[in-house]
C-alpha cells in the first residue's frame, strides 16, 4: 500500500498535538531500569546484579531472577510504577538479577549447558557466598523460566523455593503457534549453531504471531495516550525494550527449539542438558507457577503443565489477568501478583 | 482540496520533515514515522470503506509487516562487496573473472533452491490472498451485524476480522507446510551463499570458516575455563573466610 503525504486525515491534529509535545518535552528519551543496583559478578557478557535494599526490614532468603534470553530484562523494571523489581525491594526482599548481555559473534558456540549449568550455577552461589545462606529462591520469567526448572532440576540443594512466571513446559499444547510453525522445520537448514540468531527476527517473529494488533493497532491506540504525557513515556520505554532484542547464541538457540519446541523433551521427561538428565519430579523444593490468561506467547494450557511433574504437595498454580508481559507489568496486574509471590514465600 | 488545505499540509509536512531531522531522541523519530505511516493506513482505510472500494489489500500480510521496501543497491555493489583487503588493486587478475569460475557451480546449486524459494512464495503469497479475503468477509458480517459505524468501530471490526482470519488460516496444515517450505529453501540458499563465500575467501586469501570456527570455540573454552577457575577459587577463599571467622 503506498504512503502517501500527509493530508487531511483524521489523524492530523493528533499528529500536530504530538509533535507540539515533542517538540517542548522529548529532549531526552525515558530511562528505563533506573532502580539503583551494583554489579557483583561478570562473567564474559553476563552482569550479575544486586539491588540496593530499602529502608524496610530485610528478609534472610535472597531472591535471584533468571529472565529469557530473546529480550532484556529490564523489562522488570521497565519504570518505577511498573517494577516488579522495585515492588520486591519494598516488600524487603534481598533482589538479584541475572543480565544475559547481548551476545557477539564469539558466543555463538554458547549452549544450553553453559547457560544452566555453567552461568546459573555460578550466580546462584555467588548469591548465596554474597548473603550467606545456603539456598536462595529463583523467580523465572518465560524462557528463564525453563532455565529456572532445569536448574532446580538438575542442582536441588541450592533452591528453597521456585517461582515460574509465564513459563512454557508444554511446547505442542493447543493453540501453541510457535510450536506449529516450528515443529517439522529442519532447523539445520535454517538455523546454524556456528552463527548467531538476529534478534531483529525474532522480533518479527514475535509479531507475526498477531501482525495486525502488533504492528499497526498499537499506534492507533498511541492516538488516545497523545495528552496523557507519562502513558507516552511508558509507550515509549515499550517500544524500546521490544526493539531491543539481543541477537541469540547459535547454539543455545539450535538446542532450545530442537529438544523443546519440536522434542518437547523437558514434558516428555526426556531432556538432558549437559551431563544432567533433566527431570521435573526432581524439584524438591515448593514451586509456585504463574501463567497468564491472555498469553499469546504461552498459553495457559502449555504453563499448566507443570502440575503433572511435581509433587502436589509442593504445587501451586495462580492465574493473572493479562498478556505474556502485561501479567507482570502492569498496573492493574502486578498488586495481585506481588501478593502471590509475598504469600508463597513467606 | 482547497488551497488554503493545501498550505495546511504543506505546512505540516515542513514540519514533520524538521523534527525528523532534528536533534531529538532516535525513539521519538521512530515513533513518529510510525504514527504517521499508521494513520496515513486508516485514514486511508476509512476512506476506501466509505467509497465501498475494494479493501482486500488492507490485510496484506508482508505490507503489515513492514516488507515492502526493498533497499536500492548501487551499481558497483558486487565489487564493493567482495572486494576486502583491496584485493582489487593488488591482484593481476579482474575480481570478476576469478568469480566466474564458482559462478557456474553456484548458480547450478541455487538455482535449484531459488526455484523452490519462489514456489513457496507464491504458494504463500495465494494465502495470503485468503487471508485477506476471510478478513474482508468477517469484516463485512461485523458490519452487518453491529449499527455502531464509527471510525473507531470500523478500525475494531478491521482488527478482529484480520486477526481472526490470520488467526485460522496460519494454523492450517498447508499454511504451516509452506512457511516451513519457504523458511528451509531460504535456509539452503544461505548455505549456498556460505559455500560460495568459502570457495571464494580461501581465493583472495582470507581465512576459512573453519578456521574462525576453530578460533571461537578455543575461545568459549578458555572462557569457560577461566570462568570456572575463577569459582573455584573465590568458593575456597570464602571457605577459608568463615573458617577464620569462626576461629576468631
Amino acid at each position: 500500500m503506498a504512503t502517501k503525504p500527509i493530508s487531511d486525515d483524521p489523524w492530523q491534529d493528533d499528529l500536530v498535538l504530538f509533535m507540539d509535545n515533542i517538540e517542548t518535552s522529548a529532549q531526552q528519551p525515558p530511562a528505563v531500569g533506573t532502580t539503583p543496583k551494583s554489579c557483583i559478578y561478570k562473567e564474559n557478557k553476563l552482569r550479575l546484579f544486586q539491588y540496593e535494599p530499602l529502608k524496610t526490614k530485610q528478609k534472610r532468603t535472597p531472591i535471584l531472577l533468571v529472565y529469557a534470553l530473546v529480550n532484556r530484562p529490564y523489562i522488570t523494571d521497565i519504570e518505577p510504577d511498573r517494577s516488579l523489581v522495585l515492588k520486591l525491594l519494598e516488600q524487603g526482599y534481598p533482589v538479584y538479577l541475572i543480565d544475559w548481555g547481548y551476545p557477539d559473534a564469539s558466543d555463538c558456540l554458547t549452549s544450553l549447558n553453559d547457560y544452566i549449568n555453567g552461568y546459573i550455577q555460578r550466580c546462584v552461589s555467588r548469591v548465596c557466598r554474597k548473603t550467606n545462606v545456603n539456598k536462595i529462591d529463583l523467580l523465572g520469567i518465560c524462557q528463564g523460566g525453563v532455565f529456572s526448572l532445569c536448574y532446580s532440576a538438575a542442582h536441588p540443594k541450592h533452591i528453597r523455593k521456585l517461582i515460574t512466571l509465564v513459563t512454557p513446559i508444554d511446547f505442542h499444547s493447543e493453540g501453541n503457534i510457535l510450536s506449529l510453525w516450528t515443529r517439522n522445520i529442519d532447523t539445520n537448514l535454517i538455523c546454524n549453531a556456528k552463527k548467531n540468531i538476529s534478534g531483529k527476527l525474532i522480533n518479527q517473529l514475535f509479531k507475526s504471531i498477531k501482525p495486525y494488533q502488533l504492528n499497526r493497532d498499537k499506534y492507533r491506540h498511541l492516538k488516545k495516550l497523545i495528552n496523557k504525557s507519562a502513558q507516552l513515556e511508558t509507550f515509549i520505554r515499550m517500544e524500546q525494550w521490544l526493539n531491543d532484542g539481543p541477537d541469540l547464541a547459535g547454539t543455545a538457540a539450535l538446542e532450545f527449539v530442537q529438544k523443546l519446541y519440536q522434542g518437547n523433551e523437558l514434558h516428555a521427561g526426556k531432556l538432558s542438558i549437559g551431563s544432567h538428565s533433566i527431570e521435573l519430579k526432581n524439584i524438591k523444593c515448593p514451586v509456585l507457577n504463574l501463567y497468564a490468561n491472555n498469553d499469546h506467547i504461552v498459553p495457559p494450557s502449555s504453563a499448566l503443565a507443570l502440575k503433572k511433574h511435581i509433587r502436589s504437595e509442593l504445587y501451586q498454580e495462580k492465574e493473572l489477568n493479562g498478556g505474556h508481559i502485561g501479567a507482570f507489568i502492569s498496573n492493574n496486574t502486578q498488586q495481585a501478583l506481588l501478593e502471590k509471590i509475598t504469600q508463597f514465600l513467606k | 482540496m482547497t488551497n488554503n488545505d493545501q498550505q495546511v499540509n504543506e505546512d505540516l509536512m515542513e514540519r514533520f520533515s524538521a523534527l525528523i531531522n532534528s536533534s531529538i531522541p532516535s525513539e521519538y523519530k521512530q515513533l513518529l514515522n510510525n504514527f504517521q505511516e499508521q494513520g496515513n493506513f486508516y485514514t486511508q482505510l476509512i476512506q476506501h470503506i466509505a467509497d465501498k472500494k475494494d479493501l482486500s489489500s488492507f490485510w496484506d500480510i508482508p505490507n503489515t509487516m513492514g516488507f515492502s521496501n526493498i533497499n536500492n543497491k548501487s551499481d558497483d555493489w558486487f565489487t564493493n562487496f567482495f572486494d576486502i583487503n583491496d584485493y582489487s588493486t593488488q591482484s593481476k587478475q579482474h575480481i570478476e573473472n576469478q568469480f566466474s569460475s564458482f559462478q557456474q557451480k553456484f548458480s547450478d546449486h541455487s538455482q535449484q533452491n531459488l526455484k523452490q524459494f519462489q514456489s513457496a512464495l507464491q504458494k504463500m503469497s495465494e494465502l495470503h490472498g485468503q487471508i485477506s479475503q476471510r478478513a474482508i468477509e468477517e469484516f463485512n458480517q461485523l458490519n452487518h451485524s453491529n449499527s455502531d459505524q464509527s471510525n473507531e468501530k470500523l478500525c475494531q471490526h478491521w482488527l478482529n476480522a484480520g486477526e481472526s482470519a490470520f488467526n485460522s488460516i496460519s494454523q492450517q496444515p498447508d499454511y504451516i507446510a509452506t512457511q516451513r517450505q519457504l523458511f528451509e529453501s531460504l535456509g539452503a540458499l544461505q548455505t549456498s551463499n556460505e559455500t560460495f563465500y568459502e570457495q571464494f575467501s580461501s581465493l583472495i586469501g582470507l581465512p576459512s570458516t573453519q578456521t574462525q570456527v576453530d578460533l571461537t570455540k578455543a575461545l568459549h573454552e578458555l572462557r569457560i575455563e577461566f570462568a570456572e577457575y575463577r569459582e573455584r577459587t573465590d568458593e575456597q577463599l570464602h571457605t577459608l573466610q568463615q573458617q577464620l571467622k569462626k576461629r576468631s
